[in-house]
């Protein structure tokens, strides 16, 4: 499993600054996490990914301490936190609608948890001082709550949270409230803010894969309790380790394919594995669990699709040919559909070329480089 | 058709003002007539002078200052606690209790103090228990504290508090959970959460609910009538004192008129220190 760069350098004898070890919460008859393992280190930024349901959001509460365990700890640093009360567990927490007190002002809000620390006055001014200052909001210091924007609101909530200096930030679905395009610029301020402090390890919670690949240096994807896939964004994107990781991620095509045995490893130079779909053998690259015979699943991104003419030379020979069912241009890309056999094929191509016709014969292509085998699970 | 639909307006938007002023206005000017009413015929400020002059006004007033006071301070903190707990404290049946307080005042206040006199009252369930079965000497029945100023404040204060639990239960329903979970999580203990969070957001909710409670115990009548209470003369006790046993109306009514002069300022001020009130 890879780590990040940043994780790696320098702070390899420390612990972790967030370690959950075998962790299950269950709600009656419903097992909301079912033995999961997560490990932060300093100054990492993970993101819990998942659908509504999937236990990212438990997961959070359980490190805050909001949400008992049934089984399994929690460490903070080298501490066993998993009995602790929340207010013994210092770390920060920024959660969707801010939550900011409506009664206190900006600059009361960003004190808060400096003055529950008893810490002396001057330094409740300098740090509160410095925290409104990163996140640009020292003019609107006076103010109340209620006379911010939205994304305003969400830089208070966020100096609040690193004003306790934590060593360990909690972010649940912190920009689900904003629109687009103030998402996106909170999105850089966040990426920012995290290069200041470059010590703070970071979870993120969130459903929204675009946010997941732009801010995590690691991303792990929940489903239904269960920790489905832990890597680095690159890889997981273009190596999925299971269906449900390539679905998640780009709208992948997903096409049953039967691995021939024998072939994994059979060019020498990379690892390659030759399966059957429809009367063809095509070449992929093989994802780490997958199959080394039998059925399994070809994953392609509509994007590293390309159509061609019917008789067209292809590289590897990786290609399929299907009838075009429709053609829609969507701006900066057009999506062809296309019916090759049993299977259902999207490609997404530069809306300068020519939109095909429906019903045209095409030769839909693909570089192994771009094909991964995986498990069908 | 325009004219005959303004007269139908008026006619319409008349009938308020009538019934207003024959059921509300029409008796407190009778009331405002006799109590400026001069023997000999005229009108001055002769009854009034003599009654503020007394003894017996300025210590009504006095009972019922302090009875009020009293029973909305304990009213507030008794209120304001268990509102908490309804909200807070997930016992069985919390939702079920918040239900009853809309019940409870319904009641007219005087059961109240009917069931306290089957309490602690003369011959009352507390008194036969410490007479027949703990074999204690009789106490006298009318030093029981029920029978004074502690028996009337233990009665409102029965009465009045869902009085302050109810507008307590409405603000703790809006206030959002996670701000009580970031402040916990920022590292305030409950009682900080309690004191830093809940607390400021209550503020309007505890003046409304302590306006309330002081204009009702300040009026209140019906709790002292029914506990026979001797020595307790709160200012409506005196009005009916004054109108019912010495049919000197003139005096009940220059009390009465003192007494609603009362009502209507505090009624000012409470809606001065709401508006007031931070948001």
């Amino acid at each position: 499993m890879a780590e990040s760069p940043r994780a790696t350098s320098g702070h390899d004898r420390a612990p972790p600054r967030i370690r959950v070890h075998a962790l299950s919460v269950r709600y009656g008859d419903h097992l909301a996490l079912d033995r999961v393992d997560l490990s932060v280190a300093a100054g990492e930024v993970v993101v819990l990914l998942g659908e509504s349901g999937s236990g990212k959001t438990t997961l959070l509460r359980a490190i805050a301490g909001f949400t008992e365990p049934t089984a399994g700890r929690i460490h903070l640093g080298s501490t066993d936190v998993t009995d602790a009360p929340p207010h013994a567990r210092g770390l920060g927490l920024v959660v969707q609608n801010y939550a900011l007190f409506p009664h206190l002002r900006v600059a009361e809000n960003v004190a808060f948890g400096l003055r529950a620390r008893k810490r002396p006055r001057p330094q409740i001014e300098r740090t509160v001082a410095r925290f409104l200052e990163m996140t640009g909001m020292a003019s609107h210091a006076r103010r109340y709550p209620h006379e911010l924007s939205g994304g305003q609101q969400q830089r208070v909530a966020i100096a609040r949270a690193l004003a306790i200096e934590p060593p360990a930030l909690l972010l649940d679905e912190p920009l689900s409230a904003l629109d687009a395009p103030l998402r996106a610029d909170m999105l850089d301020e966040l990426r920012r803010l995290h290069a200041e402090l470059p010590q703070t390890a970071i979870v993120y919670v969130t459903h929204d894969q675009t946010e997941a690949i732009a801010i995590g240096h690691r991303i792990v994807l929940l489903n239904a309790g269960r920790i489905v896939a832990d890597g680095v964004p690159r890889d997981l994107h273009d190596t999925p380790p299971n269906r449900y990781t390539a679905e998640f991620f780009g709208q992948a095509n997903l096409l049953p394919v039967r691995v021939l045995e024998g072939t994994a490893d059979a060019r020498a130079d990379r690892n390659r594995i030759a399966a059957r779909i429809a009367d063809r053998t095509i070449w992929a690259r093989g994802s780490a669990d997958a199959p080394r015979s039998g059925a399994a699943l070809l994953c392609v991104r509509p994007h590293d699709l390309r159509i061609e003419e019917t008789q067209a030379q292809t590289p590897d020979g990786n290609h399929l040919d299907g009838i075009v069912r429709s053609a829609q241009w969507l701006g900066a890309t057009q999506r062809v559909v296309v019916e090759a056999g049993p299977s259902t094929i999207r490609v997404d191509r530069p809306a300068s070329e020519a939109l095909p016709t429906p019903g045209a014969r095409v030769r839909v292509s693909f570089s192994a480089d771009c094909a991964v085998v995986l498990a069908d699970r | 058709m325009g004219r005959a639909h303004r007269l139908s307006r008026a006619l319409v938007a008349s009938v308020p003002l009538v019934v207003l002023g024959v059921i509300f206005l029409y008796p407190f000017a009778l009331l405002a007539v006799e109590a400026f009413a001069r023997p000999g015929g005229g009108y001055g400020f002769g009854t009034f002078a003599a009654i503020l002059a007394g003894h017996a006004f300025r210590d009504a007033l006095f009972a019922t200052l302090r009875i009020a006071l009293t029973a909305t301070a304990t009213c507030l903190v008794l209120g304001s606690a268990l509102a908490l707990l309804i909200r807070f404290v997930a016992f069985p049946g919390a939702r079920a209790l918040g239900r009853l307080v809309d019940v409870y005042l319904a009641f007219p206040s005087f059961l109240v103090a009917l069931s306290l006199t089957f309490l602690y009252g003369n011959s009352g369930l507390v008194r036969s228990l410490w007479t027949s079965a703990l074999g204690l000497p009789a106490v006298d029945a009318s030093r029981s504290f029920l029978y004074g100023f502690w028996g009337v404040v233990l009665a409102e204060v029965t009465y009045y508090t869902p009085f302050v639990m109810r507008p307590v239960l409405a603000a703790l329903e809006v206030i959002d959970r996670a701000q009580l979970e970031v402040a916990s999580g920022l590292g305030e203990r409950p009682w900080g959460v309690l004191r830093r969070v809940v607390f400021p957001e209550l503020v309007p909710a505890l003046i409304a609910g302590g306006s309330l409670c002081l204009l009702l115990t300040m009026n209140e009548f019906g709790i002292i009538l029914v506990m026979g209470v001797k020595d307790v003369i709160t200012l409506p006790m005196m009005i009916y004192g004054k109108a019912i046993d010495e049919f000197d109306y003139p005096a009940a009514s220059a009390v009465a008129i003192c007494n609603v002069a009362l009502s209507l300022g505090l009624n000012f001020t409470y809606r001065q220190s709401l508006e007031r009130a931070p948001r």
